[in-house]
């Protein structure tokens, strides 16, 4: 019969009343079967009462981990601060890279220097 | 109190707003008296930026020009030009028509030990306007070392 229930109970189709009857027998039955001792071990485990902390405790870890209000009204403009100075030194990379092929493209132009059509057709029809 | 420290801290930032190439005639054009600055393409780097050309400044200027503002800017480039080290291919390289200059690049005479100065000009004749770059650079670079790095090859 206790076999049917715990076939039951690892099912998910056990009733509260067979469940109650398991955990009796499970408990207290001195001599278990070898095969049932690890059954017993779980029920013993899920019958352990877990400790509870004290509201005094909740408290005290509250107010250890929660930011005072003034490092919060300090920290946020920091962070808004950061925040700028990133993007404008994202963009001012940015800036600078682009200038910089600007810069090395004009120079590039002038140093490889040809001239244009318009320019050819002046020299060479020059009297 | 505060009035003072805010100067001592906008100062630098002035500093670096001015342009390197003041004291030079094409310094009206940088500044956008020749043509509004909207109106023309600048780039300005300075620094590590240009390590590898051994630049410390780069700033140019593309633009469009009529008749009128060509002469112009061919003018304060020559005035400019008076300040040249020597005629000497080593130090300048020039070409012009009519006495208008096409290109030029020219190394300026500099009183800072081991820093060299440049003026570089191109005018590219179009059907209805010129296209004019206008460019200073200082640093370490010789103008061997500036053909080597822009040249194509």
């Amino acid at each position: 019969m206790i076999r049917t229930y715990l076939n039951r109970y690892l099912e998910g189709e056990s009733t509260q009343e067979e469940l109650r009857q398991l955990r009796e027998y499970l408990c207290s039955t001195p001599d278990l079967p070898a095969d049932l001792i690890p059954y017993a071990k779980m029920f013993a485990l899920l019958e352990e009462k877990q400790p509870t902390p004290s509201r005094q405790a909740l408290d005290r870890f509250s107010a250890e981990r929660a930011p005072s209000s003034r490092l919060r009204v300090i920290l946020w403009p920091l962070s808004a601060a950061a925040c700028i100075t990133a993007a404008w030194l994202l963009l001012n990379w940015h800036k600078e890279q682009a200038d910089l092929r600007l810069g090395t493209e004009a120079l590039t132009e002038i140093f490889s220097h040809e001239y244009e059509p318009e320019q050819l057709t002046q020299l060479f029809n020059e009297p | 109190m505060k009035r003072i420290i805010l100067i001592l801290l906008l100062a630098p930032c002035s500093l670096l707003l001015c342009q390197a190439q003041q004291g030079l005639h094409i310094n009206d054009i940088f500044e956008g008296r020749l043509i509004d600055k909207e109106k023309m393409e600048e780039s300005l780097v300075r620094g590590d930026n240009l390590a590898q050309y051994k630049l410390q400044v780069l700033h140019t200027v593309k633009f469009a020009a009529n008749d009128k503002e060509r002469a112009k800017a061919d003018a304060l480039f020559s005035r400019d030009m008076e300040g040249r080290i020597s005629d000497d291919e080593s130090n300048m390289e020039m070409e012009s028509h009519n006495g208008h200059i096409y290109y030029a690049i020219v190394q300026l005479t500099d009183s800072q030990k081991g820093r060299h100065r440049y003026i570089c000009y191109q005018c590219k004749e179009k059907s209805s306007h010129y296209d004019i770059t206008l460019v200073y650079m200082e640093g370490k670079a010789t103008l061997a070392d500036l053909r080597k790095s822009f040249k194509k090859k």
